[in-house]
C-alpha cells in the first residue's frame, strides 16, 4: 500500500525533490572511494611506476602511468557479488615508442615480466593488460593497460595491447576521461532557488570552526549531477542484472556512461530545470534515445545498433549487440532501461520513509541504502545533531525549522 | 511534584491554532471534565507519510495523542507497536515522554506535537528494520492511565 502524493503544492514538491536528490547523493557517496583508499591507490601507483622504470627493456622509453576509467572521472561503484566488493582502478601505462618498434605481444610480455618480479602473488593476466589484486587488504584492484601513442583517423590517441587478438587496439581512455570531466564541470540552470541557497550556505559555513552537519537529505546538495547520475545508473545496473542471475551479461559501463554523457551535453547543458532531480529524470529518460543510441531496422527486420564512441572515430560501442548470439544483451538493456526509468519516476511519488527505503534498497542494494536511512534517523535523536533540527507542521522534522524540539524520553505512564 | 501554574486549555488551543492553522479543535465538557480535542495531520519529514492525529487533553490529565489514520497497527502487521498505549476505542495512543519531560505549564504545540512527529519518523524506520532508534524506557504496549495526574 503505497501512500502516493496526489495534492501537493509546488513548494512541497520542490522540497521533496530536493530531499530525494539529497538521499541519492548520500547513497552515491557510499560508492565513492574512501580517503584511505585514495591514499593507498596513490602510494601503490607511485610504487608501480618506479618499479616499471627499473626494467631494462622498458627503460629505453619514456613511460607515463595515469589513471583512466571510472575512478579517474569520479564515478566508481561498489560492484556486488565480489568477495571483497572491490573497486576497479584502471591505469594506462603509455610507453613512448614509435609504432612498429615492437609488437603488442612483446609489450604485454615485458610489462608482465617486470610486474611479476615483485607482484607475482597478486597478479593475473586480463585481456588488455595485467591485474594486481589488493582486494583483500584494501578493497581495490589495479588493471594496468599498456599502450603506445598512435594516430587514428587524424586523432592523437593510444594503441593498447590486446592479449586476445595479439594485436594493437586503438583507444582513447584519456580523451574519454577528460571529456566526461569537462562536461560534468558544467552545470545546467536550476530554477529552484532553494537548491542554490543551500549550496551557498554550505560554502559559507565551510570555513567555520565548528559546523554541525546534520545528515538530512535536504541538507545535502548534489554538486555534480552527471557524475552522480552515472554512478547511480551503474549501481542500479549491477543490482538489476545480479537479481536476474545475469551479472556476466550486464550492460558494460562504457555504454551507460557514453549515453548519459551525450544526453547531458545535448539535453541538459544550456537548459533550465526546476530542480536537480528533474535533471536526473531527464538523463534517465534519454537512456533509450535513438538519436544517441541509433537503431536501424532493415527490410528483413534485422536490427542494427550503433553507439559511436565520441573519442574514437568509427568505433561502435554496441557492435557486439549486432552479433545474432548477443542480440539478447540489447533486449536486456532495453528492459533494464524501462525498469530504471520507472524507478526514477517513482522516487518523488512515494510518501513514507517506510516505503521509500525498501524501494531504494531493492533498486540499489540494502548495504548502501540502509546505513543512510539509519544515520538520518539517528541524527534526529543524537547529540549534538539534535540541536540543529526542529519541527514545522508543514514539513515535519528538518533543519532550520521554526520549533525546536525539547528533550524527552519515550515512555508510558510515570 | 509539579508546582508550576498550568497553562489554561484555552491558551493551549490558541497556540495550537497559531502554529498549525490547518488543524481544528475545540474545548468541551467530557466525563473527565473540560477537555481540549484537537485534530491535525502531520508528517515526520518531507519524505514521510501523512498521519491524522487527535490530541485529547482533559484538565489535570495527561494529554493523549491518538493516531486516527492510517491504521498503524495494520502497517505493523502482527508486531507489537513500540511506545504506545492501548486505548478503549482501539486507536493507539503514543507514549511520548517520561515524568518531568513535560508539565502542565508547557504548550503542547511546542512539545507533544513535535514529539509525535519524531515518533512517526522512528516508527517508519522501525517498520522497515524492526529497530526503534528513538530510545525510551519500554518497548511494549502498556495500559492507558485513567486517573487524573497530580499537578
Amino acid at each position: 500500500m503505497n501512500d502516493l502524493v496526489i495534492n501537493e503544492t509546488l513548494e512541497e514538491l520542490s522540497l521533496r525533490q530536493r530531499a530525494v536528490t539529497g538521499l541519492l547523493e548520500l547513497i552515491a557517496q557510499s560508492c565513492d572511494l574512501t580517503p584511505a583508499q585514495h591514499e593507498a591507490i596513490r602510494r601503490h601507483y607511485t610504487d608501480k611506476i618506479e618499479h616499471l622504470k627499473e626494467c631494462t627493456w622498458l627503460r629505453q622509453y619514456d613511460l607515463s602511468l595515469e589513471p583512466q576509467g571510472s575512478v579517474s572521472y569520479g564515478v566508481p561503484v561498489r560492484p556486488i557479488e565480489r568477495k571483497h566488493s572491490e573497486h576497479d582502478v584502471d591505469l594506462l601505462l603509455t610507453v613512448k615508442a614509435r609504432e612498429g618498434e615492437f609488437g603488442s605481444d612483446e609489450l604485454h610480455r615485458e610489462v608482465g615480466n617486470q610486474l611479476r618480479s615483485k607482484y607475482r602473488a597478486i597478479m593475473s593476466p586480463i585481456r588488455y593488460g595485467w591485474q594486481l589484486d589488493y582486494a583483500e587488504t584494501e578493497r581495490f584492484h589495479f588493471d594496468i593497460i599498456a599502450a603506445i601513442p598512435t594516430r587514428h583517423a587524424g586523432q592523437e590517441m593510444v594503441a593498447v595491447t590486446d592479449w586476445k587478438s595479439r594485436d594493437w587496439k586503438p583507444s582513447n581512455p584519456i580523451g574519454f576521461r577528460d571529456g566526461i570531466l569537462q562536461a560534468a564541470a558544467r552545470l545546467p540552470l536550476i530554477d529552484g532557488q532553494g537548491e542554490h541557497l543551500l549550496l551557498n550556505s554550505r560554502m559559507n559555513t565551510a570555513n567555520a570552526k565548528e559546523v554541525i552537519v546534520v545528515p538530512l537529505p535536504e541538507n545535502t546538495p548534489m554538486k555534480m549531477p552527471l557524475q552522480r547520475a552515472i554512478q547511480l545508473t551503474k549501481r542500479y545496473r549491477e543490482v538489476w542484472f545480479s537479481r536476474r542471475g545475469k551479472l556476466l551479461q550486464k550492460t558494460p559501463s562504457i555504454i551507460l556512461t557514453t549515453i548519459l554523457w551525450q544526453a547531458y551535453e545535448r539535453f541538459v547543458l544550456g537548459k533550465k530545470f526546476s530542480s536537480i532531480f528533474a535533471v536526473l529524470e531527464t538523463l534517465a529518460s534519454h537512456l533509450d534515445d535513438t538519436t544517441i543510441l541509433n537503431i536501424q531496422v532493415d527490410g528483413y527486420n534485422r536490427v542494427t545498433y550503433n553507439l559511436p564512441n565520441p573519442t574514437v572515430s568509427g568505433e561502435n560501442l554496441v557492435k557486439r549487440w549486432n552479433e545474432p548470439e548477443r542480440a539478447k544483451e540489447a533486449e536486456d538493456y532495453f528492459m533494464w532501461v524501462k525498469d530504471y526509468q520507472a524507478f526514477v519516476r517513482s522516487l518523488t511519488r512515494i510518501r513514507g520513509l517506510n516505503w521509500l527505503q525498501p524501494l531504494l534498497s531493492e533498486a540499489l542494494g540494502s548495504e548502501l541504502v540502509d546505513p543512510v536511512f539509519k544515520r538520518m534517523t539517528e541524527a534526529v535523536r543524537s547529540t549534538p545533531t539534535r540541536a540543529a533540527v526542529g519541527y514545522t507542521p508543514a514539513l515535519g522534522i528538518t533543519s532550520a525549522a521554526a520549533i525546536s524540539i525539547p528533550h524527552h524520553t519515550y515512555d508510558g505512564i510515570p | 511534584m509539579m508546582t508550576t501554574k498550568p497553562l489554561p486549555l484555552v491558551v493551549q488551543l490558541m497556540l495550537l491554532r497559531k502554529h498549525v492553522p490547518e488543524g481544528r479543535g475545540q474545548i468541551s465538557a467530557s466525563p473527565k471534565g473540560r477537555q481540549l480535542r484537537w485534530f491535525q495531520s502531520m508528517r515526520p519529514h518531507v519524505l514521510g507519510a501523512t498521519y491524522q492525529i487527535e490530541l485529547q487533553y482533559a484538565e489535570a490529565h495527561r494529554p493523549l495523542v491518538l493516531v486516527l489514520s492510517p491504521d498503524i497497527q495494520a502497517l505493523a502487521g502482527d508486531r507489537k507497536l513500540p511506545h504506545t498505549f492501548a486505548t478503549e476505542n482501539g486507536k493507539p495512543s503514543l507514549c511520548l515522554w517520561f515524568r518531568e519531560d513535560w508539565n502542565f505549564s508547557q504548550p503542547v504545540v511546542t512539545t507533544v506535537i513535535p514529539w509525535a512527529a519524531e515518533w512517526f519518523w522512528f516508527f517508519e524506520h522501525w517498520l522497515v528494520t524492526g529497530e526503534w532508534l528513538g530510545g525510551g524506557r519500554h518497548d511494549t504496549p502498556i495500559a492507558l492511565p485513567m486517573q487524573p495526574l497530580a499537578i
